[in-house]
């Protein structure tokens, strides 16, 4: 086979089981646009529309912000404890959203003057900001560790380094941070678990009320239109606007540290972790308060056991897939085979953007069908919910291992007559090994983490845990539901802090 | 490597595959209160139970949307509602299928449907949760518009949950002109809105309102927790309206897959047993066979006088008000 | 006028010692040439005299000033009155040939018509008129290697430090531009310490020429040529 075909034939995967559903829906919603209209013409669609629109620029401005600053900080300077402060700021993103905002609940109670802050604007723009800040951090950090050292200092030859700093290093990792600002948009335009604990009326929420309370599906469609637009708006951005202004990406022997004053590094260093447990312990202060005692964890863990394990499972084997597809994508996708490579690219980030609710929707109304009953009725629908959430993540980080690699390496092995199957088994695949096991993690915890389309699609009989603990909302005990969500986070944190000391013990060795 | 990939692809497959012996419930009760039910069906009877819960109390009503969206391939067999309403919708979608269960005779007529699409059991009731210490008592749903009781009242979004369903019973019972005038005085008497039936009765536990018009759940649950509260079933009174009583429903899916068994769980729901679980269980629902025990707190169903609506009727109304709530509520 | 004496320096947490007490005298305008093996710390110089890092042990002087001693750098690069050409030049890709040229004059807060009239000049110095608003990715090899040296040369630095600035350019190339750096240097009187592996080139520029091995100084000698 050759490997046009080969990546078409991948392409046409991608498209039939995730495109094609969200572009079904769009068609069945041409036509319908009064419908969209009489929506928005409605109070509550108009004021949840605005609602999250403002929430969701001033949450991605307040992350890019500072997210930003905390990457330069933890990237650029030499101050002691960056590791456990990055840790310690990635917790929130490893979980569920809702587990933060309810912690928040249990710590403030629902009256009184910080209760009434925290449910409504303040409250859910903590939560989110809490949850996306790694994203810009991450980022910054990653770009950073690939700007050449020697373009600083050719700077630090003439200014001094307020003007380094302001002048070379942000402007060159500006990309990241236009990235995560975009990315941090999308994200939290989408989500509505925090807001739906929180009570406050955000757009994906009412048009999920519209396609609920109503049972109108016509206007659950058109609702989602906007946020289709949305997410095309970014997806034009990305590959017009960004993609030519990411420079390339090398690894270099050393970065240039901005070296800090002791006293100045104290009180960074204080600052920081002040933040970053107001934010990240406090909310767990409160679950754990809420638990009492050792008896009520048993007990939650007993009732939570199925989900657990289903949970588990899904997340392990699904990992194990899309890992697989994410290094196949990620290879068409840096051959640059003609069109197919670009479509391929354009499909993962598209229905990585496409909010989970309409994805979710999509889904549904797609593959639930007589005669492929088979997909509908088993797990198999929940997978393909990951795989066309989440494929985009693993894919781009195999990439970028890919481009770090000698071209050279290839046209060795072509001059002895490899094929492309061959290459890709002895020279891409051998030279992945450590980032597949990363983008292994990546999917395993953003699979165990989600609920959004889980809670959609899932077949009866198959909840995972974080759609038991949503469920379990409902009028469940609120110590087990404390209990609950320290569970979900031990599960995740636990084969999360494996994983970082196997890859240490690694890369010693 | 690609023998894993088609081992998982396989397991995947397996860990769907429908037994025979298994039946399809979805289910809008909490699953906290419906889940051991269910898996004492399952101990009884041998049949594998899947499920699908709701998510949040009235909100997210994913279960319904699901059923309406597979309903040109139905997966559920059973659909347990915690409300009527939702089971009108349902068979005004042509979503249901009728049967006629042995254990619905014991049923009162009011809470079934008249061509036995579903049927009613254990139910909550809305009552009054009040204040101990509230000066003015109301005894009526038409105090919130007694000027008397100006501001000290406060009752859930009427947009959401069973705050609607009461409402629109109301609008069938009054008529649309007496129920309007009605909502227009609660509004000028300054009754606050609360997101949720629960947020009521913590709002009356706290004090910071008089009363509220909750489900019994709700009130009952404050009251067990020992905050300072009581009940008043409201409309109790000769040529009063009567209590607004909200039973579960149950109901058979169309074109459902394992209807044997869903038959058997149709039964076991609407037995005595099950009536008398959910009735000792913290929900508090009160049963609707008669001689069966019911929550201490609460009256039983043949003590009070209760509201007689049709729930079809009811329904139609829920629709109808929509637009007229909202701006009721936007002024 | 800069002289570095009895310097020892190894990068913290390594206990490989890169230099081994180096002495070095440069005088001003003069053209100074290092050559040596890969690995034989000749970057290493370059970035102690530009003030990049600090000697582990010993001192650096600019007209018998103490600028660093024993680890301590009493004066920030952009204090010191040099210049620098990068082995890869470190042209900045998010500005383009007149903003890279340009940069240097606009920290000094030069007023801005001088600024223009200075890249003008210095950019047909080094050849390359109206290329103000190319990107940098755009350009040749030879023409980036010409920004370079024009955005190192504009700020009339006192000293110029080379890192092997034209290793990477073909034969013909290298010959022209070589020649070029040696009559902009006659004509601007700047002192060049100019770093290579290519024995040709060392002995057309350098008029010392500097043999290291292993972080001392092996050899040292006046080229005969001149
Ligand atoms: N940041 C660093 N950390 C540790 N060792 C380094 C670092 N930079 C350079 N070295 C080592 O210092 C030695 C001298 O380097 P360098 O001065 O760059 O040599 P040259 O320019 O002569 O090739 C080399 O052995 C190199 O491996
Ligand atoms: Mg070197």
């Amino acid at each position: 086979m050759s490997q046009k075909l080969f990546s078409w034939i991948v392409f046409t995967i991608i498209f039939f089981i995730c495109v094609s559903p969200v572009a079904v829906m769009v068609i069945e919603a041409i036509g319908k646009e009064d419908i969209l209209i009489q929506l928005l013409h409605s109070k509550e669609s108009l004021d949840s529309f605005f609602n999250s629109l403002i929430l969701s620029v001033f949450v991605s401005f307040m992350t890019t912000l500072i997210g930003t600053l905390v990457g330069l900080i933890l990237g650029k300077t030499n101050i002691s404890l960056k590791k456990a402060i990055l840790f310690l700021m990635l917790i929130p993103l490893l979980l569920p959203p809702y587990i933060l905002a309810l912690g928040w609940v249990d710590m403030l109670g629902v009256v009184g003057f910080f209760s009434e802050l925290l449910f409504g604007f303040l409250g859910v723009s903590l939560v989110l900001f809490t949850l996306y800040l790694p994203i810009p951090v991450l980022f910054v950090l990653f770009y950073l560790k690939h700007i050449n050292p020697h373009l600083e200092e050719a700077a630090y030859i003439y200014c001094d380094k307020k003007y380094v700093l302001s002048r070379v290093t942000i402007p060159l990792i500006l990309p990241s941070i236009i990235l995560s600002f975009l990315l941090v948009f999308i994200l939290s335009f989408g989500e509505y678990s925090v807001a739906n604990v929180l009570r406050y009326s955000v757009f994906p929420l009412e048009s999920f009320v519209q396609f609920s309370a109503f049972y109108n599906f016509d206007g659950a469609i058109m609702m989602a239109m906007p946020m289709l637009l949305i997410a095309l708006f970014v997806l034009f951005i990305e590959q017009f606007y960004l993609e030519k202004r990411i420079f390339k990406y090398k690894s270099f022997d050393y970065i240039h540290i901005f070296k800090l004053e002791n006293n100045q590094k104290i009180y960074i260093v204080a600052i920081m972790i002040f933040c970053a447990f107001f934010m990240v312990v406090v909310p767990f202060w409160g679950l754990f308060s809420k638990i009492g005692s050792v008896d009520i964890f048993l007990i939650a863990f007993v009732k939570c056991l199925d989900s657990l394990l289903h949970s588990l499972l899904f997340a392990s084997v699904s990992a194990t897939i899309l890992t697989f597809f994410a290094f196949i994508a990620a290879y068409i996708v840096y051959s640059k085979v003609f069109l197919v490579s670009k479509l391929i690219d354009m499909s993962l980030i598209f229905l990585f953007i496409v909010p989970s609710t309409v994805l979710g929707i999509a889904l549904i109304l797609f593959w639930n069908r007589p005669w492929i009953d088979f997909v509908y009725t088993s797990v198999l629908i929940v997978f393909f919910g990951y795989f066309a959430k989440y494929l985009f993540l693993g894919s781009k980080l195999i990439q970028h291992r890919f481009t770090q690699m000698p071209y050279s390496m290839v046209e060795a092995a072509m001059i002895f007559g490899a094929d492309w199957k061959k290459i890709l088994k002895y020279i891409f695949l051998p030279a992945s090994y450590k980032v597949l096991g990363v983008v292994f993690i990546v999917f395993y915890i953003f699979i165990l983490r989600e609920n959004t389309i889980t809670m959609l699609v899932y077949p009866p009989g198959y909840e995972t845990l974080p759609v038991y603990i949503v469920t379990q909302m409902a009028n469940g005990k609120e110590e087990i539901i404390a209990a609950l969500c320290i569970i979900m986070t031990l599960s995740a944190l636990i084969p999360f802090l494996l994983a970082m000391m196997l890859f240490r013990k690694k890369e010693r060795a | 490597m690609s023998r894993i990939i088609l081992i998982c692809l396989l397991s995947f497959l397996t860990l769907g595959a429908s037994q025979n012996g298994s039946v399809t419930v979805y289910v809008s009760q909490d699953q906290v209160f419906s889940e051991p039910i269910l898996k004492d069906f399952e101990k009884e009877t041998g049949i594998k139970v899947k499920a699908l819960y709701d998510s949040e109390e009235s909100k997210s009503t994913g279960v319904m949307n699901r059923l309406l969206a597979e309903k040109r391939n139905p997966q559920a067999d059973i659909y347990w509602a915690n409300e009527p309403i939702r089971a009108e919708i349902l068979r005004n979608r042509g979503i249901l299928a009728p049967y006629k269960s042995p254990n619905a005779k014991g049923i009162d007529k009011v809470f079934k449907s008249s061509d036995n699409t579903w049927c009613g059991f254990s139910a909550r009731v809305r009552l009054f949760i009040v204040h101990k210490d509230a000066i003015m008592k109301p005894y009526s749903v038409m105090d919130y518009a007694n000027s008397a009781l100006e501001g000290k009242g406060v009752i859930a979004n009427p947009l959401f949950g069973t705050s609607t369903s009461h409402i629109s019973a109301l609008f069938t019972y009054l008529g649309e002109k007496t129920a309007k005038a009605f909502m227009k005085k609660m509004k000028i008497n300054n009754i606050a809105i609360s997101t949720s039936n629960g947020e009521s009765a913590d709002f009356v536990a706290s004090g910071k309102y008089d009363f509220a018009l909750v489900d019994s759940d709700d009130a009952i649950s404050r009251l067990r927790s020992g905050k300072p509260v009581e009940f008043i079933y409201p409309d109790q009174k000769d040529r009063q309206m009567g209590v607004f009583v909200v039973p579960n429903a149950v109901m058979l899916i169309k074109g459902a897959k394992h209807s044997t068994n869903a038959k058997k769980l149709f039964d076991y729901l609407l037995s005595r047993d099950t009536e008398a679980k959910l009735a000792k269980a913290d929900c508090a629902q009160i049963p609707l066979h008669k001689g069966v025990e019911g929550p201490k707190e609460l009256k039983s169903i043949s003590d009070l006088r209760v509201m007689q609506v049709d729930y079809a009727q009811v329904a139609k109304e829920m629709v109808k008000i929509q637009p007229y709530l909202k701006d009721w509520l936007a002024k | 006028m800069i002289s570095i004496e009895d310097v020892y320096f190894n990068h913290l947490d390594e206990s490989k010692e890169i230099l081994k007490g180096l002495n070095l005298q440069i005088k001003s305008a003069q053209r100074v040439v290092i050559i040596g093996a890969s690995g034989s710390g000749k970057t290493t110089i370059l970035r102690l005299i530009a003030g990049f890092i600090a000697p582990t042990k010993g001192l650096i002087k600019f007209d018998e000033v103490i600028i660093a001693k024993d680890a301590k750098s009493y004066l920030p690069p952009y204090k010191r009155g040099i210049s620098m050409v990068f082995q890869d030049l470190a042209l900045w890709p998010h500005m383009n040939v007149e903003e890279n040229v340009a940069f240097g004059l606009k920290m000094k807060n030069i007023p801005k018509n001088q600024i223009n009239e200075d890249v003008k000049r210095y950019l047909s110095m080094v050849d390359l008129q109206n290329y103000n608003y190319k990107r940098i990715e755009n350009l040749s090899g030879g023409e980036q290697q010409r920004v370079a040296l024009a955005r190192a040369l504009i700020v009339k630095p006192k000293i110029v430090l080379m890192d092997e600035p034209l290793s990477s350019l073909d034969e013909d190339l290298n010959k022209q531009l070589r020649r070029k750096i040696v009559s902009l240097q006659k004509k601007l009187g700047f002192s060049l310490l100019y770093v290579t592996h290519n024995k040709e080139e060392a002995k057309e520029i350098g008029e010392r020429i500097i043999v290291m091995k292993d972080g001392v100084i092996r050899e040292k000698v006046e080229n005969v040529r001149l």
